[in-house]
């Protein structure tokens, strides 16, 4: 990994603090400021990236960014209401080492019933992770119109919910419907855009350790029951698993590089060392989730020696079992091609094709393409390489492609 | 070591209508350089100028005339100073070739600073 230069620094810098900052007077004033609280924390953040311009980055930019929120947002909530007592002594909240982790309440904010998957999931990147709508756009592979569109939208409900108002005390729920939707939202927002594109490679790295930062508070929150907290084990150990191959899946010039052309010499062997401790901590439950299963697969994927596709076959078995979702549907299939058995991957596809309507869906043409080449049917694997094509990608997924395509016979 | 000046000009309405997070994207490139100076140990100091607000103070045979500044009539206003420490102008122009004020903008000057009443 090159060092991030200063550049990266900053942004990296300004992401984390406008969440954090959003979190932290949300929790403080309530979510029906929201409108409120983050104009301020844009406004703290256009003020003080101002004075580094001049002045360089002081040593502990947090406090100062939290100082000049702060007191914006109780100027601009003074002219709403003007009882607000003037001694909100705000300067002394100020704690990086604060047990309640204001992103987890805002998390759980966004967690709420009535807010649909991906508004969720959106919220999570924009709020949560501090992406702008811009970035969440990139990330998404939709417009920042249609994401700023989405995310009013979203904000308007969040901040209709039944949320506690300038007193902080009152914990948003959390019970096991609650910790589902947690779960799968960071999952989701961890997995987006399988393939990275060029320039993001840092951004998906700081969503990814957010993600997994926060996978690992709510698997130790008391909360939680041995079973959920295993599940959240479990989804940490996945997460890391995945992060540790981030670097690898991408050449220097930004295009996507498939698992099995992948220099394992880049992967990050700490985080998988990481993802090895909790998923040895997420054994202790009564029943296992899809987590641990897709865990232990990501675990066999980063096996240095070989990768052991007759087992990450049989665990694909299993999870079919419980979460049939057509992506894992697909990667099913893919793990059979590895596993010799091409005929039973295409089986598996043409009937996914039949359950749900994915003609435009790149990774299942890909899969049926690498099974028909296996096969020796190498005109039908082209045919399905220039389906993959017609299908919505991006640019460096679209040269991936005709590569492949150029690759066959 | 000598100190030189960068006068950082801009055109009047250079960051008047541009989206607020183009503008944050622009002003992090200047953070990024003054961090990667700092570092160096070559930035002293630097001072923003706000662009609302100024006033032009001419004396005229009736007194000193006080009149709104900047003018709308001129092309350039100094958007801000920035004090860097190196050993020659020729070593003041390379670095300040690195500045992210090329990228948005068109020009800047140096001026060494006198230092001999120091």
């Amino acid at each position: 990994m090159t060092k991030p230069d200063h550049r990266d620094v900053v942004d990296r810098l300004v992401r984390r603090q406008r969440s954090r900052l959003v979190a932290q007077l949300l929790a403080r004033f309530g979510s029906r400021h929201l409108t409120l609280i983050e104009d301020a924390t844009q406004d703290a953040i256009v003020s003080a990236l101002e004075h580094w311009m001049f002045d360089g980055v002081p040593d502990n930019p947090g406090a100062w960014l939290h100082r000049v929120s702060s007191n914006r947002a109780i100027d601009l909530l003074r002219k709403i209401k003007p009882e607000l007592p003037y001694d909100v002594d705000f300067d002394t909240r100020f704690d990086e080492t604060d047990r309640r982790d204001p992103e987890l309440h805002l998390l759980l904010l966004c967690c709420q019933q009535g807010i649909s998957a991906l508004d969720q999931h959106l919220l999570m990147l924009n709020l949560v992770l501090g992406l702008t709508h811009q970035e969440v756009a990139n990330l998404t592979l939709s417009s920042t119109a249609r994401i700023s569109q989405r995310l009013a939208r979203a904000k308007r409900k969040l901040k209709r919910g039944q949320v506690p108002d300038i007193d902080r005390s009152a914990e948003p729920q959390m019970g096991s419907a609650e910790i589902d939707t947690l779960a799968q939202t960071i999952y989701t927002s961890f997995n987006i855009g399988y393939f990275p594109r060029q320039g993001e490679q840092l951004i998906r790295q700081d969503v990814a350790r957010e993600a997994l930062r926060l996978a690992v508070t709510i698997a130790t929150d008391p909360r939680l029951n041995q079973n959920e907290s295993g599940s959240f084990y479990a989804l940490s150990a996945l997460l890391s698993f995945q992060a540790s191959r981030f670097a690898a899946r991408e050449d220097t010039s930004g295009h996507p590089v498939l698992f099995v052309d992948q220099d394992r010499g880049l992967w990050d062997y700490q985080l998988i060392e990481r993802g090895n401790e909790f998923l040895l901590k997420s054994r202790a439950v009564s029943q296992i989730s899809p987590f641990h299963l897709e865990a232990a697969i990501a675990a066999l994927h980063v096996n240095l020696e070989r990768t052991d596709w007759n087992a990450i076959d049989s665990l694909y078995e299993s999870l079919l079992r419980i979460k049939a979702t057509p992506g894992i549907r697909i990667s099913a299939a893919v793990a059979k091609t590895h596993n010799h058995q091409p005929d039973a991957a295409l089986q598996a596809l043409e009937k996914l094709e039949q359950d749900f309507d994915l003609k435009n869906y790149a990774p299942l043409h890909l899969a049926r393409a690498e099974a028909l080449r296996k096969l020796g049917y190498e005109e039908q694997a082209k045919a399905a390489l220039d389906q993959a094509l017609c299908s919505e990608n991006s640019l460096p997924i679209s040269k991936l492609i005709m590569q492949k395509k150029n690759s066959v016979n | 070591m000598s100190k030189f000046a960068l006068l950082l000009n801009h055109p009047l309405d250079r960051y008047v209508d541009i989206p607020e997070d183009d503008y944050i994207n622009i002003i992090k490139d200047y953070v990024a350089w003054v961090q990667d100076q700092v570092e160096k140990g070559i930035y002293v100091s630097g001072h923003k100028l706000s662009t609302a607000e100024g006033r032009r103070l001419n004396k005229t045979d009736s007194g000193i005339e006080v009149l709104d500044a900047p003018t709308t009539e001129i092309a350039e206003i100094l958007g801000g100073i920035m004090i860097i420490q190196t050993d020659s102008l020729e070593s003041a122009v390379k670095i300040a070739r690195s500045h992210p004020h090329f990228v948005h903008n068109d020009s800047l000057e140096i001026w060494p600073l006198d230092e001999s009443v120091d």
